[in-house]
């Protein structure tokens, strides 16, 4: 019950989270093309701020859609759903979203990847290869979406421990 | 408590706290239902009507007293164990229809069907035996956000019933409708659809109240 609830909140809330996602795609693809141009120190320096900020964005993001649930968190109890039950279904919604989010930055960012020598004068870089970049953003961005998952699951769970006549006074 | 009884409030006392203040809403409550009657709440806006609902249905707590819904003191269980009570014996009609905008007539009266367990199958048989029952099966596919406030209530009372609970709440269920559609909604109370349930409803118009097996009054606490 916990997948038919994220499923029908992933499609129907499609509309008001696709701006936040393509923004997330973007600044995916933005740090996995800069991840290309260094090396030596200076790429693990980048790839470890790469790590951090793409945890922070996804995270933000998922915080932020998780804390527009109120009036459908207070549906959900008022109808009979266990807090389990609510809360693993805003877990999968945000893993969802997070994980279009991110394979729509891997889109953009392979796009540049493959655009960017034609472009730009590159001589003297040493770029990573494909399956390299691809392989970091994939690994940076699912420890993203995880995170930020398991931060707006948390903040529902929270939230569900009040009582629902409380939420609904909150929401109205 | 006779094995008659549905619902049982037993001297529950409510108050709302907020900024520094208490606001009692009603002090020493008490009365019963039994099962299959129709008891009807009366009483002036702000007497606290909706509270007793909400407190009957498990989804507020009183600061005193005790209330049992089949047998179960509701008041002293955990709220999960509650919810689960809620969703095999009771069905709510809210003053505020309380259903899922960016969802279908159809999904909203899904929705207390999925969290019961049951199949795709026979969320649908229920569903369209209900889309019968109650009219609106003209818009069963439209989102709810497109509805009048009249198509929303009766969506509202529909799902309420879908899981064909034993005890059904109202809460001031013929308000912002219009007089075909509340006539609508009196006649199903007459009518079969309710046969053998028990009814707790607060309302303020008399067609209403003239329908219940008894009246209760409830008085507004001054300040």
């Amino acid at each position: 019950m916990s997948l038919w609830l994220a499923l029908k909140r992933f499609q129907t809330t499609w509309v008001k989270v696709k701006l936040i996602i393509g923004i997330l795609a973007v600044v995916v693809a933005d740090f996995m093309v800069l991840s290309m141009l260094v090396q030596g120190w200076g790429a693990v320096i980048t790839a470890a701020s790469i790590l951090i900020l793409t945890i922070v964005a996804l995270s933000a993001t998922m915080l932020h859609l998780a804390d527009r649930v109120d009036y459908d968190l207070g549906v959900y109890k008022a109808l009979g759903a266990t807090r389990e039950t609510i809360t693993l279904s805003f877990m999968i919604e945000l893993f969802l979203t997070g994980l279009l989010g991110a394979l729509l930055g891997l889109l953009v960012g392979v796009s540049l990847l493959v655009l960017l020598p034609a472009l730009l004068p590159l001589k003297g870089w040493s770029l990573l290869t494909l399956a390299e970049a691809l392989g970091f953003a994939l690994l940076f961005s699912l420890l993203g979406i995880f995170t930020g998952a398991a931060l707006g699951a948390y903040s529902v769970w929270k939230k569900s421990h009040r009582m629902t006549a409380e939420i609904f006074a909150h929401v109205e | 408590m006779s094995s008659n009884s549905a619902i049982r409030v037993e001297h529950v006392r409510k108050v709302y706290d907020g900024h520094g203040k208490s606001f009692p809403v009603f002090e020493d409550v008490s009365f019963e239902v039994k099962k299959g009657e129709f008891l009807a709440v009366v009483g002036p806006t702000g007497c606290g009507k909706t509270t007793l609902i909400n407190l009957v249905a498990g989804l507020d707590r009183p600061q005193a007293g005790n209330i049992y819904v089949d047998g179960v003191n509701i008041t002293k269980l955990p709220e999960d164990v509650v919810s689960k009570l809620r969703r095999r014996k009771l069905g709510v009609v809210f003053q505020v229809s309380n259903l899922i905008p960016s969802l279908t007539v159809y999904e909203n009266l899904e929705l207390p069907l999925v969290f019961l367990g049951m199949s795709r199958d026979e969320r649908r048989r229920r569903v369209e035996e209900v889309l019968e029952s109650f009219w609106i099966s003209n818009y069963v596919h439209r989102k709810v956000a497109t509805l009048s406030v009249g198509e929303n209530r009766m969506v509202s009372y529909a799902r309420a019933m879908i899981s064909d609970p034993e005890i059904l709440l109202l809460d001031e269920p013929t308000d912002f409708l219009d007089p075909l559609t509340e006539d609508m909604m009196v006649a199903s109370f007459k009518g079969k659809i309710l046969k053998g349930k028990t009814l707790l409803a607060t309302t303020h118009r008399r067609k209403m109240a003239k329908l219940a097996d008894r009246v209760i009054n409830l008085k507004k606490k001054l300040p």
